[in-house]
């Protein structure tokens, strides 16, 4: 039995605690965006596009919006989202109603068209992917939003480097901005995101890239490297999913503070502007007013911290990890094992559900890389290798 | 308490694999096999599948998707999806979020419509799409294969009730809309029920919420922060000119709320919320 301290309670605490301090809120950039004191809105520039935004934009993602579209125009924002497969169209449809009867030079409307025969998991375009049926989709949006030119057009839900260079897909945008039916090119994804924008920055094509962008992402600091480089290469950057998801649990009791999660995203002066999408008054208020202040108060700072690690310690167990592991791991128990220890800090627990499932301490450590890939970006290897030691700590030290 | 523990993590263990068995009434259609690989979609990965619509079902308490692909013995193939919500209410409001307004609703479940020769349809707390395959099943054998489909969920497949509180004189046809979450864009106001009217050729909306009444009040106070009314709250009418939903009439009376929105002037229709008022009691 080991009693040397290295396997004791104390020892393994403090080492989960600094396993979870270590696990802390990394800002992108640690810069506050410039602001003059006589303006309430912040603008920047949209990368090489040179239009500036304000900060805030919106995603119109509801039809039942029109009236908070509305109030957004009066607000101040400039920039609105939509996409082809939004509500089967009536998004867009809802848009064109809304700005037939405003000035559309003074506004920048964005929509997103999927090409077809995208294979879901892998992201990759099959051979009815064609230039052809990408812009007949197009046409399709323009008639909705009753616009002969938006001044943004993405390729919609990019996941892979291949889709991005896919000459159809090069083709289908050229051809559109050639024709005047949009000044700009982009793409958006929420999926390998720094893959995809390394691509895109390679392509020398596309104007700008939309990014999920949020403080849980695990992958922020590779992201923010990416979204670096695009921004040094001239691609203009809009963040949506700011609010990763707007609640921290699945019963939607505990909310993120959605402002200060705005405010990290923007803290990011290569990030032009976000796009929450708005469905209270209060919600549009609450986050155009962060241009007032657009530092991380410290308990705005805190919150993060705490929906962080919450995001963190908590696997919802949807088992898709399931036979990912070539060592076949029991992944989503070895997660739960995590939870109580790390969460509940239930050491007891813990290691009985390791001790069930057969988990011998570090299993993965004869492992180059991990197969694994979870669904909420859990950094599943470290997470094992953290808990499992667990298995060598003496029950009397747990106890 | 060891083996308490172990039973529990067993329970656990195993709970998981019986939440992702496809649901045993889909598995024998009759007529059709199932062919290859079976996908399961949840809240976390739902955007694999449909990308940025994804927003939309989660706000509608989506739970998860099947998407499986049938054969019938002619080797023609189609493709279910089986969306299923928190409940039917919830169903039903993504379903008529894709519904386009004024089609004609076939009796598939509990209501269904044909677009792009695909097939939508409502059943409980279910969502469908039946997508034709390759080869292709007629029209007509695609409707048949939904209504099976249909029948494996529920056998007397209804809307839901809050509909029928509505008038039917004026009502545009397929112009229900459930409204999960922040109606009028006042925060908390979730649930809610709107009927399109075309009167003189101009078109209204009548909306109707029933919940407690102590977040029946909530909710108008709410609104009345939002208008800067501050007299207190009573069962009756009220009139208000929104800078952003423009004149409206909106009626709270114990445990309801309801009104009309969208009119240039809201008083010429208040038969129709009378009567709305009048089926909610």
């Amino acid at each position: 039995m080991d009693q040397s301290g290295k396997n004791s309670r104390r020892h393994f605490l403090k080492v989960a605690a600094t396993g979870i301090a270590g696990a802390s809120l990394l800002k992108p950039t640690d810069v506050e965006a410039k602001k003059s004191k006589k303006e309430e809105v912040i603008y920047r520039t949209l990368g090489r596009t040179g239009v500036k935004l304000p900060i805030v934009s919106m995603g119109a993602m509801r039809g039942d919006t029109k009236a908070l579209v509305e109030a957004g125009i009066k607000k101040g924002i400039v920039h609105f989202d939509t996409a082809y497969v939004y509500q089967k169209g009536k998004n867009e449809e809802m848009l064109g109603e809304i700005f037939k009867n405003h000035d559309r030079s003074k506004f920048f409307i964005a929509t997103k068209v999927v090409p077809d025969d995208m294979d879901r998991k892998t992201g990759l375009l099959g051979e009815e992917a064609t230039a052809e049926k990408f812009l007949e989709k197009f046409e399709v949006s323009l008639e909705r939003l009753q616009m002969k030119q938006v001044d943004l057009l993405y390729v919609h839900a990019v996941s892979a480097k291949e889709t991005v260079l896919h000459p159809e897909m090069i083709k289908a945008i050229k051809t559109a901005k050639e024709q005047g039916k949009t000044r700009f090119v982009g793409l958006s994804t929420h999926k390998n995101e720094p893959e995809v924008i390394r691509a895109a920055i390679e392509s020398g094509v596309y104007d700008v890239v939309l990014t999920a962008y949020n403080f849980k992402q695990d992958h922020r600091e590779e992201l923010n490297a990416a979204i670096a480089e695009g921004a040094a290469s001239g691609i203009g950057f809009v963040a949506m999913k700011t609010m990763a998801g707007g609640f921290l649990d699945e019963e939607q009791t505990k909310a993120v503070n959605t402002k200060a999660a705005l405010k990290w995203a923007l803290q990011n002066e290569n990030i032009c502007t976000a796009i929450p999408g708005f469905t209270a008054f209060e919600h549009l208020d609450e986050s155009y007013s962060v241009m007032e202040k657009l530092k991380l108060t410290k308990q705005e700072e805190r919150d993060l911290e705490f929906a962080r690690d919450y995001a963190g310690l908590y696997c919802n167990q949807c088992d898709v990890c399931a036979g990912q592991c070539k060592k076949n791991l029991p992944i989503p128990e070895i997660m739960r094992s995590y939870m109580y220890t790390y969460g509940y800090r239930d050491m007891d627990k813990g290691k009985n559900l390791l001790a069930d499932m057969g988990v011998v301490n570090d299993p993965c450590s004869t492992c180059d890389s991990c197969t694994v890939s979870c669904v909420k970006n859990f950094a599943v290897a470290d997470k094992i290798k953290k808990v499992s030691r667990l298995v060598d700590v003496p029950d009397e030290f747990i106890s | 308490m060891k083996n308490m523990i172990m039973c529990v993590g067993f329970m656990l263990m195993v709970f998981p694999i019986y939440a992702q068995d496809y649901p045993a009434q889909f598995k024998s259609i009759e007529g059709y096999e199932i062919k290859g690989e079976k996908q399961f979609f949840n809240k976390e990965n739902l955007y694999d599948y449909i990308n940025g619509a994804s927003d939309f079902y989660l706000g509608y308490d989506f739970k998860d998707l099947w998407v499986v692909d049938y054969v019938n013995s002619e080797e023609q193939s189609a493709t279910l999806e089986l969306y299923r919500h928190g409940n039917d209410m919830f169903a039903y409001g993504i379903y008529t979020e894709e519904r386009p307004q004024g089609v004609d609703g076939k009796k598939i479940g509990a209501e269904g419509f044909v677009e792009s020769g695909a097939v939508f349809f409502l059943a409980d707390d279910y969502y469908v799409k039946v997508y034709n395959g390759s080869p292709a099943l007629s029209e007509d054998e695609l409707l048949k294969f939904a209504k099976k489909v249909a029948h494996e969920i529920c056998t007397e497949c209804d809307l839901p009730e809050q509909f029928s509180w509505f008038p039917e004189e004026g009502k545009v046809a397929s112009s229900e809309r459930y409204m999960a979450e922040n109606f009028m864009g006042v925060t908390g106001f979730n649930g809610v029920g709107t009927v399109v009217y075309k009167v003189q050729d101009e078109k209204v909306r009548l909306f109707a919420y029933k919940g407690n009444d102590e977040k029946c009040r909530q909710i108008m106070e709410r609104y009345f922060k939002r208008m800067k009314y501050k007299k207190k709250l009573k069962a009756k009418k009220y009139a208000f000119d929104d800078p952003y939903l423009g004149k409206l009439i909106i009626h709270y009376s114990e445990g309801g709320i309801c009104g009309i929105l969208d009119a240039k002037d809201p008083v010429n229709y208040e038969g129709l919320l009378i009567k709305l008022i009048a089926e909610m009691q």
